[in-house]
Parts: C-alpha cells; structure tokens; sequence
C-alpha cells in the first residue's frame, strides 16, 4: 500500500490488515529509523545519492521482512511511501505472489487538510520546510508513478469507507504480476 | 577503541558486522545495544520487538510456548532484516531475546557466516526488579522473567559470550563490548 506522506497509508493499512485473519502489517518506515549513526532521509526534491541508496536498502528490506510473513502463511499489508519507479522496483523486490498494490491518492488539498489537522492535534509533521510541498509532491506523484494495481481516490472517504473499498475491490482490480 | 572500529563506513563493507545484543527481559539490552550501535558512525539498531509489533491479528503471547511456530515465523523475518542491512555496510546491532539455540537459524536466515553474540546476564534479581519498575514497556510478568533468564543460564554456550557484571553505565559496558567485538572473542561460531 503507498501514496504520499498524510494520504492516509499508516490507518487504513492497520485497518486493512485487522479485516484479514492471521494478518501482518508491515510499516517500511521502521526500517529508516533503525539506522542510529549516519542516516540520510529523503526530503528535498534533489535527495544526496546516500538518501536513495538506504531508501531502496529499506524497500529491499520491508520486501524481504514482507516475503518471510507471507511465505509462512500471513497475509500481509506492507506499507510505505513508495512513488516513481520505485514502485516497480518494489513489485519486483517482493517475490511473493499473488501480490496487490493498492494506491492511495486522495487530492492534494484533502492531504493538505490532513497534515493541518495532524499538527493541531498531534505536532506531527509529515511535510518540513525545505521539503517539496503537497501540492508539487502529489503531481510528480501522479506524474512518474507507474499506473499499476487498484488507484483510490479517497477524498470522500472515512477510514471505514475506504477499508471496505479495498477489501471489495482488491482481489479482482489491484492484482500485480 | 581503535579508529579501524570506529570508522564502520557504508562505503567499507568489510567494515560491517552484526553483533546480537540478547538476555533475559530486565538484563538492560535495549539501552547497551542503543548504546554499542552510537558508538559507530554507520550503525542499525534492530529492535526485535518491531517484528512482534508488525502482527496485526491473532498474535499469542511470545514467552508462552503455544507461540513457539510464531515465535519461529518472526525471529526469521527479523533474520532478513538484519542480514539485509549488514549486507548494506552497516554496523549492526540486533536487540532482542535469542537463545542460543536459535542461532545457527538466524545466521542462516541473514545469509551471514558469522556473527557476534554476547548474552547479558545480571543477577536474576536485578532482571526482576528492573521488569517490575520500568516505565513505557509491556512486559512485566515475573514467572515469565524468571523462566527466560533460567533458559539464559542453562543455555549451551562458551561463557565468553556471556556478560555477568552490568553494575557500571551502559556505555561502559558498549564500550567493553566494543573492545571485545575487535578482539574476535564473540565470534559466533
């Protein structure tokens, strides 16, 4: 499952994987906050060489980690921000199969409102000065992401509405190869 | 402390390693493996915790033994982590509980010849008091404690890997560590 930062991934992952029986929710973002000395995040829209390099050991990783669970029988939901040609990097990373990319892509002013919202409650912040804003992230978005597996609109939705979707939809609409 | 260790360089994958910081619950850890993984310049800390915390359903108790094919099933795809991330040039510092007996598994799962394996092993009464007054952390069963830490002792291994003297700062004790990772003396097998 991906989309872009405040899309919604994190909730209606967990959401998703709680629907399933013996389920796994793998959340890709854990394996970025495991480095202690020397990371180097993405952020600003020309990232340093070493960002992209232990941004695609962390999708190698979340594959393998994805792959253990569902070869022992889990159905799993990993989850992260997986855009461009990423995605199909990731497709090919994960070696499980049946596999299902669910691709959430509410509008740009619904994130915005949600990472409003968010920092209100919370004084979490998914966008920092510096990085590219909302707006310009979920064109390139739209613009270099591969058009594969099941696209949600969820501008409209609750979590629960958006869950059903998934659930009713995925098994004939977001299959990849 | 030498430079050489020091300087564990993503660009230097001779340079990377993985040491498994284990010990019954309350033996301190997640503090000295926090602590040993500062001590490097490009260092992982792999909290075996997050594996437990990824089930979303249907997840049994780890320290019962109803949850042993569980517990099998995470400790594997922590393994893939790991390895994947000394595969990557990281110093790596994997913490959680892992006997003995699950180590050849693990080295196998992380595609790695060797690793370094160093058990803490305070008093069993320092384990205890430290589970029942800690903040912030789930587990605090003390039968639980006291059966881990009797598997930990009894365990079949070199007692070079062992670490009994936990009185000083976790920082000394990474440092000891440290010094004994270069010394070779953890290498397991």
């Amino acid at each position: 499952m991906t989309g872009i930062q405040a899309s919604g991934k994190s909730t209606v992952a967990q959401a998703v994987a709680e629907r399933l029986e013996r389920s796994v929710h793998v959340r890709g973002d854990v394996f970025r906050r495991m480095v202690v000395n020397g990371r180097v995040d993405m952020g600003p829209a020309n990232p340093p060489e070493e960002a992209v390099r232990q941004l695609r050991l962390r999708y190698q990783i979340a594959a393998a980690v994805a792959d253990q669970y569902a070869s022992a029988g889990f159905a799993v939901v990993l989850q992260d921000i997986i855009i461009g040609i990423h995605l199909a990097d990731m497709v090919s990373a994960i070696n499980h199969r049946p596999l299902y990319v669910v691709v959430l892509a509410p509008s740009a002013e619904v994130v915005r409102a949600r990472e409003d919202a968010r920092r209100l409650a919370h004084g979490k912040v998914a966008y920092k000065p510096g990085d590219q804003d909302v707006a310009e992230l979920d064109a390139s978005f739209r613009r270099d992401t591969p058009r594969i597996g099941l696209w949600l609109d969820t501008s409209g939705q609750d979590v629960g509405q958006t869950v059903n979707e998934i659930i009713a939809r995925l098994w004939r609409e977001a299959k990849v190869t | 402390m030498t430079a050489a260790l020091e300087s564990g360089s993503s660009d230097d994958p001779a340079m990377a390693f993985l040491a498994v910081v284990t010990g019954p619950p309350g033996a301190g850890k997640s503090t000295v493996a926090h602590a040993l993984a500062a001590r490097f310049d490009h260092s992982v800390l792999v909290p075996g915790d997050a594996f437990f915390g990824f089930l979303a359903w249907d997840a049994i108790v780890p320290w019962l033994p109803a949850a042993d094919s569980q517990n099998e099933i995470v400790i594997r795809a922590a393994a893939a982590a790991t390895g994947r991330f000394v595969a990557g040039g990281y110093a790596t510092v994997y913490d959680g509980v892992l006997g003995p007996w699950f180590l050849p598994d693990f080295a196998a799962e992380a595609a790695l010849d060797h690793l370094r394996y160093i058990i803490l092993l305070p008093s069993v009464e320092q384990c205890v008091d430290r589970v029942a007054n800690r903040l912030g952390h789930g587990f605090t069963d003390e039968d639980a404690t006291r059966q881990m830490y009797r598997e930990f002792a009894r365990a079949d291994i070199n007692e070079r890997h062992v670490l009994a003297d936990l009185r000083g700062p976790a920082d000394g004790t990474a440092a000891e560590i440290a010094r004994r990772i270069q010394g070779g003396t953890l290498r397991y097998p």
